[in-house]
């Protein structure tokens, strides 16, 4: 049933394109002829939503199947959710402007702890009961993946399962056993039950979890005999044989990453201990450089972008980076296409590379140190030195850059005021690399950004067990490093992270069952979009913990025990828990873990066997 | 080779705005693989230029644009091959070649627009046009990047006609358009508002049109004589 969407609706609304539809590529097909419908949901607004990429690989996966027609649902801006209210217009689907609330799935992903008051908002817009236990045979199943997946306890009680790990393999896996369900025309219960038993499906509903008197969990077990005790995650085995889209959808307003994204491999070599990303995405697997150079021109051709980006957590550890550049170039070139290189390491080959891809003026150039002090980086395992940073900087400013961001984190586990204080004079340093530069060379006018986010402890890192800084303890040392700054050169610039949401996303990254009691009671209390500035309402989320009886410092700030059970610790992202540890002990005593080309750490991801893991010789340890 | 085309948008796409617009013509010739020039200079842009922006809400028949390419086409051609790259809502119409040197966005000064309205049920449309018409000045407050300005559009409005039934109406309207004296539907609306004591509201806004004069004519930008 389609929505009425009047010209006076959308006339009165910011950006009414984002309700509209319509686009180049939009997959159209005729919802009579299809057996399932699938609303992927987007918990955030229509232009941060269509820059993601994971959205458009599974609606290209999705809507290859003739049974299925996968339609996108965003969250409603603020004013258009008003008028959604007020005139009892239901969330809707942008393909078909059909309601949602009678669709086969609505599929949400989760990339950021913020964006869950949006997904209960979006159930409530859709007219579905927002508990998961009061939906009945005639509601959508409510499923939902992405990075937060892996821990998805906080949300477990709004959502029906989850598909761990990557989703484009597993998704059709459960589109096929719910047309054998739906054609059996047994109980919403016995769907659950049967999917329960592919690999990477969790259920929530089928596991009990228990409670010690310290509040930490007891156990968490199975109600079942044939659910499995622990999930393991689910990967693509072969990333050049996995479908991949070349036709996505071009918006017509522009959106936050609004140009073609190809993927080069997934994973990282890297492994640096406060990064999640670099943990749960292992095995590292890359895609051939031909493979990748045929999905460019493919996109290019069926897109009309005028910019690609490439895609990966660290562009440099490409094996074939220079050919494969060389030769999109070429490409890019011929047709007058900007290339976008982030996540580069800067050395002579990236900045040559980077004066290559950007024919106009020469933009900011990024760089993270992520800590202030050589000690703290080696506790993190950046994997870069003193002497890597200051060289880079120096081949920068004779390149004739001269805008500098610098990423950092304070809070990192042993931090102590001289490592808050070092990311001043690492600031300092590089100003004065850059007055230290011949005049003819460097470009005039410098600008030194430095940005500073409070570090959030994650689930399958060396640091989930650690506390997070308090707000006081993150006030003071921006204070300290504030005040280093004011009295340092006019170049710099400082930028701080709100304390207030890096504590609610560390309790939500690593928050059992429980806070989802809170987070009901935010959402209740009027909290959505709370990852953006003026939305977000710390005294009414302070409100809703205290109305809950939950503490907060409890998630957030406490230091776990190795032998705690984790909310997280049925599920199983391919890195061992006593690797973890591991890492966790050589980080505090400052120790550095080679990269995973240089020597295989033994993490676990072995049992993929495939990617990096395919022929090591070390193994490692099988999860 | 310089092409003049004129080009439609329909319901499925007038919320979108100009800049969306140009860009959506900059992707597709893209896709069709029509190669369009660059300016010069530090950011190139390609050479398609547009007669008069379109705002947010606006459909249309008669929008037109120059564009210059690298090669040469047949016209029905350059249509087929763009139009089967541009999105549902929007359609090339015609299309000539253009050998003079002036531009599309410079001879525009008037446009035809269709714009529905509702009122209470007892409105004569009669004598809202002989109110209107019989005026001699409309003011009305125009933005300007300075600040409100009163404006006279009544100058501007060159014809005026209409229909009303059951509480709903339209005006056919000619007004002056272009890079002076540009009268949106919005305004005209506003001024006619200042003339009746009854309250309209603007329920929808259709480009019929956009013309150049030429002697005592209005004529469509691809008449001959502009190209």
């Amino acid at each position: 049933m389609k929505v009425n969407l009047s010209d006076k609706i959308l006339m009165s609304v910011e950006k009414p394109a984002r309700y509209t539809g319509g686009e180049w590529n939009m997959v159209v097909k005729d919802p009579g002829t299809v057996d399932i419908r699938f609303a992927f949901c987007f918990p955030d607004v229509y232009d941060v939503g269509m820059s993601h990429l994971g959205m458009k690989i599974l609606y290209h996966v999705l809507n290859k199947r003739d049974d299925t027609y996968c339609e996108r649902v965003f969250a409603p801006w603020i004013d258009m959710e008003k008028v959604m209210r007020h005139e009892n217009i239901p969330l809707f689907a942008l393909e078909t402007k059909d309601r949602i609330d009678k669709f086969d799935f609505l599929g949400f992903t989760l990339q950021y702890e913020m964006s869950y008051t949006n997904v209960l908002n979006m159930l409530d817009l859709a007219g579905l009961p927002i508990l998961a236990s009061e939906r009945d045979k005639t509601h959508p199943f409510v499923i939902a993946g992405g990075p937060c997946a892996c821990n998805p306890e906080p949300i477990a009680e709004f959502i029906d399962f989850f598909a761990i790990g990557e989703g484009e393999e597993v998704i059709l896996e459960i589109l096929d056993v719910y047309k054998e369900w739906k054609s059996s025309n047994a109980e919403r219960q016995d769907f659950l039950k049967r999917v329960a038993k592919i690999p990477g499906v969790y259920v929530p509903s089928l596991y009990n979890v228990s409670y010690k008197e310290d509040n930490t969990i007891s156990k968490i077990e199975p109600l079942h005999p044939d659910v499995p005790q622990t999930v393991d995650k689910r990967i693509v085995s072969d990333l050049d044989e996995v479908d991949f889209p070349e036709d996505i959808i071009v918006p017509f307003i522009g959106t936050v990453h609004d140009r073609i994204m190809l993927e080069m491999f997934r994973g990282c070599i890297r492994g640096c201990r406060f990064c999640q990303a670099g943990f749960i995405y292992r095995p590292v697997r890359e895609k051939s450089p031909e493979v990748l150079l045929s999905q460019a021109k493919g996109a290019i051709e069926k897109t009309g972008y005028e910019e690609i980006s490439l895609l990966s957590l660290s562009t440099s550890d490409y094996l074939c980076l220079t050919d494969f550049t060389e030769q999109l170039l070429k490409l890019t070139e011929e047709r007058k296409i900007n290339l976008s290189l982030p996540s580069l390491r800067i050395d002579n080959f990236s900045l040559d590379l980077m004066e290559k891809a950007q024919k106009v003026r020469k933009s900011g150039l990024t760089f993270a140190p992520e800590a202030g002090t050589q000690r703290l980086r080696d506790v993190i395992n950046k994997g870069i030195t003193h002497e890597d940073i200051t060289s880079s900087m120096q081949l920068a400013f004779e390149g004739g850059w001269n805008n500098i961001k610098l990423y950092f984190m304070m809070g990192l586990p042993t931090e102590t005021t001289e490592d808050v204080e070092g990311i001043a004079n690492l600031a300092n340093e590089i100003v004065s690399i850059y007055y230290g530069t011949p005049k003819e060379k460097r470009a005039k006018g410098l600008k030194v950004t430095v940005s500073a986010a409070c570090f959030v402890p994650k689930p399958f890192t060396p640091f989930q067990w650690f506390g997070q800084d308090t707000i006081d303890k993150f006030h003071d040392k921006q204070k300290i490093l504030k005040s280093k700054l004011s009295k340092a050169s006019r170049n710099i610039t400082y930028n701080w992270h709100d304390a207030r949401v890096s504590l609610l996303e560390a309790v939500f990254a690593r928050g059992d069952r429980r806070v989802g009691k809170v987070l009901l009671k935010a959402w209740e209390n009027g909290c959505k979009f709370d990852g953006w500035n003026e939305y977000f309402n710390y005294d009414v989320w302070m409100k809703s913990f205290n109305e809950e009886g939950i503490e907060p410092a409890f998630y957030a700030n406490r230091e776990r025990n190795f032998d705690e059970v984790l909310p997280w610790s049925h599920l199983n992202m391919g890195v061992s828990e006593r690797f973890l540890q591991r890492e966790r002990e050589r980080a505090y005593k400052g120790i550095t873990t080679p990269n995973c080309r240089v020597q295989c750490t033994g993490c676990g991801s072995a049992v993929f066997d495939t990617g990096i893991c395919k022929d090591c010789s070390i193994g490692g340890e099988k999860a | 080779m310089n092409i003049r085309f004129q080009f439609k948008r329909g319901e499925e796409l007038k919320f979108i705005s100009h800049l969306e617009i140009m860009r959506v013509f900059e992707r597709a010739f893209k896709r069709a693989s029509i190669q369009v020039t660059h300016s010069q200079g530090f950011n190139p842009r390609p050479n398609i230029v547009f007669a008069l922006p379109m705002p947010v809400g606006l459909s249309s028949d008669g929008e037109f644009a120059d564009v210059e390419l690298e090669k040469t086409y047949e016209l029905s051609d350059f249509i087929e091959k763009i139009n089967s790259h541009l999105p549902e809502g929007i359609k090339v119409v015609d299309a000539k070649e253009k050998t003079t040197k002036t531009k599309v966005m410079g001879i525009v000064n008037a446009a035809r627009y269709r714009i529905d309205f509702e009122a209470p049920k007892n409105t004569e449309i009669n004598e809202i046009i002989s109110n209107v018409l019989t005026k001699k000045k409309i003011i009305v407050l125009k933005k300007t990047k300075r600040g409100e300005n009163e404006f006279d559009i009544r100058p501007l409005v060159y014809e005026l006609s209409g229909d009303f039934a059951e509480g709903t109406g339209f005006f056919n309207v000619l007004l002056g358009a272009g890079q002076n004296d540009n009268v949106r539907p919005e305004l005209f609306i506003e001024g006619v508002q200042g003339c009746i004591d009854i309250p309209i509201e603007m329920l929808k806004m259709h480009r019929i049109m956009l013309y150049s004069s030429s002697g005592n004519l209005w004529l469509p930008l691809l008449d001959k004589r502009f190209l």
